[in-house]
């Protein structure tokens, strides 16, 4: 996205909030049918549960809404916006974590090539494709869950280091730092002994 | 090629630089093998993906937008109606409301017009100790506790302010839980990645 057409959509989600905050009441919507993609994606990715996403997408919008008087309307709304969520969807994740310790041990890398071995009537590329996402999620939900916002804000979701810096409320070099160890977390992940 | 060699030359291939602007592609050596065997063939995809990064952006469902909207409804943010969410406190003790604070002036507080009473009242139900901790106590969790003498859920306490001063603070809920004030009128950055409520008496 050029500067340019970044400084238009921010005139416009100002617009939205001011307009929200005057009791505009279809407002809002113009928010939630902008962000709604993005939060999906960056709420899959991190609790990498499609149902769960969608939940936790309209509860980030919903908690943004109720907390707009209390936006300055000096700042960009987009990492506002985004730092609730990353927030909310840590408590989540601190939450799925507790319930779903289990579910850890299911997911080691060996047994997931077997099940794939042992599946019928799939064209194997498509099975590798799909096992590809599946395989490339497992790496980031190997992560330490700093490490993974981070990757998931810049490379996935394509926000600068700056941006991701005022998201997360750290600084631009720790950013940089992540996502080495990021990377390296999910080289040694997919190259790491349960393949062997 | 085995799948031992690719493994190696796989491993090679994914210590390179990755920074900004680094070519995706991967060796065509790499390729070929991957393409051909179902042992090496997804982890050769999984790497593809995290190394071009946007390829995992996840499409929302369709109409998700749309369902959003119609279950928000319409309205004003009010910020008198707002409710924190309360996520550090087991089951039944997820929602905390949180009445803010009241401010009291009484005559017998001042002090020849240099200090105010401030009345704090916070409705936490299932806290087990509140603090209410400002950089008037110098961010001491043990120097004001609020009280609940009467066992209803808001905790309360009293405190002499210096007039024509700028007071931030947070709540301190068992010790362990910070939140800011929801109905204080100002917010600014604790620079821990949250927010202190401000107090300008």
């Amino acid at each position: 996205m050029t500067e340019e057409s970044q400084k238009h959509k921010d005139a416009e989600d100002l617009w939205a909030v001011q307009a929200t905050l005057k009791g505009n009441a279809d407002a809002f919507e113009t928010i939630v049918r902008r962000y709604t993609p993005v939060l999906y994606s960056l709420a899959y990715r991190l609790l990498g549960e499609g149902e769960e996403a969608e939940d936790a997408v309209q509860e980030i919008l919903e908690k943004a809404f109720k907390n707009l008087p209390r936006f300055r309307i000096n700042k960009r709304f987009f990492p506002w916006l985004y730092t609730i969520g990353v927030n909310h969807l840590r408590s989540l994740e601190r939450r799925r974590r507790r319930r779903s310790r289990l579910r850890i041990v299911s997911s080691e890398p060996g047994r997931i090539l077997e099940s794939i071995a042992s599946e019928q009537g799939n064209p194997v590329e498509q099975r590798e494709l799909r096992e590809g996402e599946r395989l490339a999620q497992q790496a980031l939900e190997a992560l330490r869950v700093e490490y993974r916002e981070v990757f998931i804000l810049r490379q996935i979701q394509d926000l600068s280091v700056q941006e991701v810096a005022e998201v997360l409320g750290i600084p631009e070099g720790t950013v940089k730092t992540y996502l080495h160890r990021a990377r390296k977390g999910m080289i040694d992940f997919l190259t790491g002994s349960g393949w062997e | 090629m085995t799948c031992e060699q690719w493994s190696m030359e796989f491993k090679q291939w994914l210590d390179r630089d990755w920074t900004d602007g680094a070519d995706p592609s991967c060796p065509p050596s790499l390729q070929q093998h991957g393409e051909h065997c179902s042992r090496c063939g997804p982890r050769l995809q999984a790497a593809l993906l995290l190394v071009e990064g946007k390829s995992l952006d996840r499409q929302a469902p369709p109409g998700l937008a749309e369902r959003i909207v119609e279950r928000m409804g319409s309205g004003t943010p009010i910020r008198s109606k707002a409710w924190l969410p309360w996520i550090g406190i087991p089951a039944a003790a997820l929602l905390l409301i949180a009445l803010g604070f009241l401010l009291v002036l009484r005559a017998p507080g001042r002090s020849a017009g240099e200090t105010i009473v401030v009345r704090f009242e916070l409705q936490a139900p299932d806290a087990r100790e509140v603090s209410v901790v400002g950089n008037w106590n110098r961010w001491n969790p043990a120097a004001q506790k609020l009280k609940d003498p009467d066992g209803d859920g808001v905790w309360e306490i009293e405190i002499h302010l210096n007039k024509g001063e700028e007071h931030q603070y947070q709540f301190l809920i068992d010790g362990e839980n910070w939140i800011p004030d929801p109905e204080a009128p100002l917010q600014v950055e604790d620079g821990f990645g949250g927010v202190n409520s401000v107090l300008q008496i």
